[in-house]
């Protein structure tokens, strides 16, 4: 399988008047054709910071400052900002979080369609339209014809949603990033959505790279996960990987919290304590020492860099160096030998 | 693999220090907050100290000054600035620095006085309002909304012309006759002013009303008793003066600027005594000749406009806790 | 749509009356009727003015009189002028008025708006500090001032600006006036719009058109603009309420004949007819702008249509 998408060493910062916040610090995550990433971590851990800096389109006060990025095997750091823009919804398409704000309020949903089509696709006015018409189908929107005339504020967050998928599709983009798609959307319309963007992976056979915080969702649709946490990769592998076979503490602080529909009465969920690092001094060490229950003076003093689990499994922890205690992990509780 | 790590630093951490988010600031009551903030602005704090600057002026300086605003002296007509006369004199001798200065009183007593009755008749329309709700409420807001889309400069105009026969025999026959001193014409400034401008003062205090009924309610049902009574009003009454001094603030710059403006059309205190309105407008006959007469009236009102304008954006700022970037 | 244009219609038949009644209860309010200001005449000519003026009849009937003539569209003869009705006066002098305020709109709408904007796009950088200083100033600084300043500075001192636009036949006369006179309205809406252009360049939507990938240009004069701009139309009505009430000084300042100037008059002369007739002629054309403006503020905000959300 080609990698469509190679993201190395990339470091992302924020200047702002208080000092510079490293948000991203030294990250490497492939994508390859056809498969569906998820990036999954806590709020501020850096994974939106990855994928706006993938689309170049990081605000400021933010910068990239190290690494690479290559798509189809060409840096995107070293391109132009007219060469991004013809990427930009076209090669590479983002859906964001919400859904609510993201459409231009005083524009239809139809003229907002349309604009992406005429500029990559160089559709006349009236074939746009139809593409359009056709897109909103796809996306089940009932009575699309009427639908194209419509102002955003006339549709629900659900149906916003879709026109946003929509018109991350228009263009057929081979790579789609997907920014806490369902975050802001009731439960049952979450997986609507979910369902949809399965039905058109297949369809199109685009890529996609799924940020979220939601496990339960990356299990659905994702192959792969990478999980994210104060601006650094802590664990990736596949899906069966991370959700049987964890390695890292913080992997598993996430799978212990997450309600599982058997748990009694009895049973409470675990939440993580504690606060991640600031990161505007970030500490040398590993960043999450101050929640782990396993820390070792190493971990305090050195970041551990990723250490191989099996084929495609990585997890960035101490605990799987040779000198290390070694700790197994099970879903009930965690003994320590 | 570095393998030159010490195997001792695979032992566990002892001292697990949970630092939690401490409270690093000490806390400190909501004025003194607001007072920090408002000392960071810079622009705040000069207008706050040109504006005290020129209270004290207009207060002290008549005490000291050898000239009095009408005294004409003979012989020192039209002159320009200099050491004896600081800005100069007018046509009929009369010291300008000293007009200045009674000017000052005279314009920020109507800024002041104005707003000060816009507050009384806001408060009490906004707080009616408010308080009573419903279709009292609506109906009030009302004809809040037609008045705002009245010019209402022209009905002080009309007010200054209906109202100053009135004012003038109340103050021969009635007790007023004691403010005689102080002139019928600017208390009927001062009335005039008052009575149209407090439209946005009652937007506002309704609205404070309204939200602390909010919290009245919520209140009464938990039944706390005084000490829940107290927090809350150490609490809601702030928030709802806050704004309340900011409009007063922000409307002393704009009841000087319409005095100003009145007395340009020739509708303003009489003579002798003048505000810096009146004397502007006296000056602007002799534009060409006497430039200087006209420049310290308007520089004072402008100066002084500007410093209430940017103390009034300062307050906002220091007593909304919701500030924008 | 129609529901609405009939609330703002009924709303601005109920302003209009109110204006109306209370114009003329106070101008019936003033002691001692219209004529005894003058130079104290004859007890029998007062009666006969009375009498021709119907001021003898109850207050409420010359009440019902006056809207009676107002509806033919007749304001009454003007009690100064002895030979000239009020509506002749305002014809005389209400073009002149125009003239001068539909430059002023004009001007302050070219040159505020793009004020806003580009302070907006370069904030921090020098245009941005410029603009806004000169805003600051525009706003602070009273028009009479800003009027004196300029024709001291360009009338009298640099002579490049004639001092009275007595005619406002050449353009080189409006250039002060219209200056003074939008001064402050320029101002407010540079500040306005720039304010607004900020808050709408951190909007959602427009990370979205960037991301479709749009030209910078594109995303700020199609996306962002709209939205900018929107809310300077609710200043509109102000903005002419502003324009109106300073030609006042304006016209005084430039012995400019408009209306501005008969008005001031009429109030120096106590002319009730005409400071009635003129008030109600304000009032109602403000009135009027107001309505105007409102329709056209839904007409622009698709969000203001009273449309029913469709579920789904």
């Amino acid at each position: 399988m080609d990698k469509l998408l190679e993201i190395k060493d990339l470091h992302t910062s924020f200047f702002t008047h208080v000092g510079e916040v490293k948000a991203v610090r030294g990250i490497n995550i492939d994508v390859h054709q056809g498969e569906a990433v998820g990036i999954v971590g806590e709020s501020g851990c850096g994974k939106s910071v990855t994928s706006l800096s993938v689309m170049r389109l990081v605000p400021s006060p933010g910068k990239i400052i190290k690494g690479q990025i290559y798509f189809k095997g060409e840096d995107l750091l070293q391109k132009s900002e007219k060469e991004m823009q013809k990427i930009r919804g076209n090669k590479i398409a983002m859906i964001f979080q919400d859904p609510m704000t993201s459409l231009n309020p005083v524009y239809t949903i139809g003229d907002q369609l349309i604009e992406p089509l005429r500029l990559h696709k160089n559709l006349d006015k009236k074939a746009a339209r139809r593409e359009a018409v056709e897109l909103l189908r796809e996306v089940r929107i009932p009575d699309p014809e009427k639908r194209l005339n419509q102002y955003p504020h006339e549709f629900s967050g659900g149906m916003r949603q879709r026109v946003m998928i929509a018109m991350a599709l228009s263009c057929q983009p081979e790579l789609i990033i997907a920014d806490e798609p369902t975050t802001a959307l009731d439960v049952t319309i979450q997986a609507q959505i979910l369902e949809l963007m399965k039905e058109l992976r297949e369809k199109f056979n685009s890529s996609i790279m799924l940020i979220t915080h939601d496990l339960g969702i990356v299990a659905d649709l994702c192959s792969r996960i990478v999980v994210m946490y104060a601006g650094i990769i802590v664990e990736e592998g596949s899906v069966r990987d991370i959700f049987y076979n964890p390695k890292h503490p913080y992997t598993w602080g996430l799978l212990k919290s997450i309600p599982k529909v058997n748990m009694t009465s009895r049973q409470r969920l675990i939440p993580i304590d504690g606060q991640p690092p600031d990161l505007l001094k970030p500490p040398a060490g590993c960043p999450f020492v101050p929640r782990c229950r396993y820390a070792m003076r190493i971990c305090q003093e050195q970041c551990p860099g990723l250490y191989s689990v099996s084929d495609d499994h990585n997890a960035a922890c101490w605990l799987l160096d040779s000198r290390a205690p070694s700790v197994t992990w099970d879903r009930e509780g965690v003994s320590l030998k | 693999m570095d393998t030159n790590i010490d195997q001792a630093l695979f032992q566990p951490l002892e001292t697990q220090t949970h630092t939690d988010d401490e409270i690093v600031r000490p806390s400190i009551t909501y004025w003194q907050d607001a007072w920090r903030r408002l000392k960071t602005n810079k622009p705040a704090m000069i207008s706050l100290a040109v504006i005290i600057i020129i209270i004290l002026s207009a207060i002290f300086v008549p005490l000291v000054w050898p000239y009095d605003y009408s005294t004409q002296i003979r012989g020192h007509e039209n002159q320009g600035p200099s050491w004896e006369h600081p800005f100069g004199t007018d046509s009929l001798g009369r010291d300008l620095f000293i007009r200045v200065i009674y000017g000052a009183r005279i314009s920020l007593s109507i800024g002041l006085v104005a707003s000060i009755i816009n507050l009384t008749i806001g408060v009490l329309y906004g707080g009616i309002s408010g308080y009573i709700g419903g279709r009292v409420d609506d109906i009030m807001m009302r004809i809040v909304d037609v008045l705002y889309g009245v010019p209402l400069l022209l009905y002080v105009i009309l007010l200054q012309v209906v109202l100053e026969k009135p004012i003038e025999q109340a103050f021969e026959t009635t007790f007023l006759r004691v403010f005689k001193g102080v002139g019928s014409d600017l208390i009927l400034i001062y009335i005039v002013l008052g009575l149209v401008y407090w439209v946005s003062m009652a937007r506002i205090v309704r609205g404070q009303v309204l939200s602390l009924k909010n919290q009245e309610f919520v209140l009464a049902a938990k039944a706390q008793g005084a000490s829940g009574w107290r927090i809350i009003l150490k609490h809601l009454i702030p928030n709802a003066i806050g704004p309340i001094i900011v409009t007063v603030t922000l409307a002393i710059p704009s009841a000087i600027f319409t005095e100003a403006f009145l007395s340009f059309i020739g509708i303003g205190v009489s003579a002798p005594m003048a505000s810096w309105g009146t004397l502007a407008s006296d000056a602007y006959r002799g534009l060409r000749s006497y430039p200087y007469l006209l420049f310290f009236p308007a520089a004072c009102i402008c100066i002084t406009m500007v410093a209430f304008n940017l103390l009034g954006d300062g307050l906002r700022d220091a007593l909304d806790p919701h500030m924008r970037k | 749509m129609g529901r609405y244009i009939i609330h703002r219609v009924v709303s601005m038949v109920l302003t209009i009356f109110f204006i109306v009644t209370i114009t003329f209860f106070l101008m019936h309010a003033i002691p001692g009727g219209p004529f005894t200001r003058e130079k104290p005449l004859p007890e029998a000519i007062i009666k006969a003015l009375n009498e021709k003026y119907k001021l003898d009849d109850p207050v409420w009937k010359q009440y019902l009189d006056y809207w009676k003539d107002l509806f033919r569209g007749d304001l009454g003869p003007s009690f100064q002028l002895k030979h000239r009705s009020v509506n002749e006066l305002i014809s005389l002098g209400f073009p002149v008025t125009a003239k001068l305020g539909i430059v002023a709109i004009i001007f302050t709408l070219l040159l505020g708006i793009p004020m806003g904007i580009i302070s907006a796009l370069r904030q921090g950088k020098w245009e941005d500090y410029t603009t806004m200083f000169i805003a600051t100033m525009g706003v602070t600084i009273p028009s009479f001032v800003l009027a004196t300043i300029l024709i001291y500075l360009f009338g009298v001192v640099w002579k490049i600006f004639p001092v009275m636009s007595s005619k406002l036949t050449r353009p080189i006369e409006y250039v002060m006036p219209v200056v003074a006179l939008s001064g402050y309205s320029l101002s407010f809406i540079a500040r306005l719009v720039r304010s607004s252009m900020l808050d709408v360049i951190q909007q959602d939507y427009i990370r979205t058109a960037r991301a479709k990938g749009l030209s910078e240009l594109k995303v700020i004069y199609k996306h962002a603009l709209k939205n900018a701009v929107i809310p300077a139309v609710t200043y509109l009505g102000p903005l002419t309420a502003g324009l109106l009430t300073g030609s006042f000084v304006i016209e005084k300042l430039f012995s400019i004949p408009g209306m501005g100037g008969y008005f001031v008059n009429s109030v120096s002369n106590r002319d009730y007819t005409m400071i009635m007739g003129s008030t109600i002629f304000y009032s109602v054309l403000l009135v009027i702008m107001n309505f105007i403006v409102d329709i056209v503020y839904v007409l622009v905000d698709p969000r203001i249509k009273l449309v029913t959300v469709k579920e789904g």
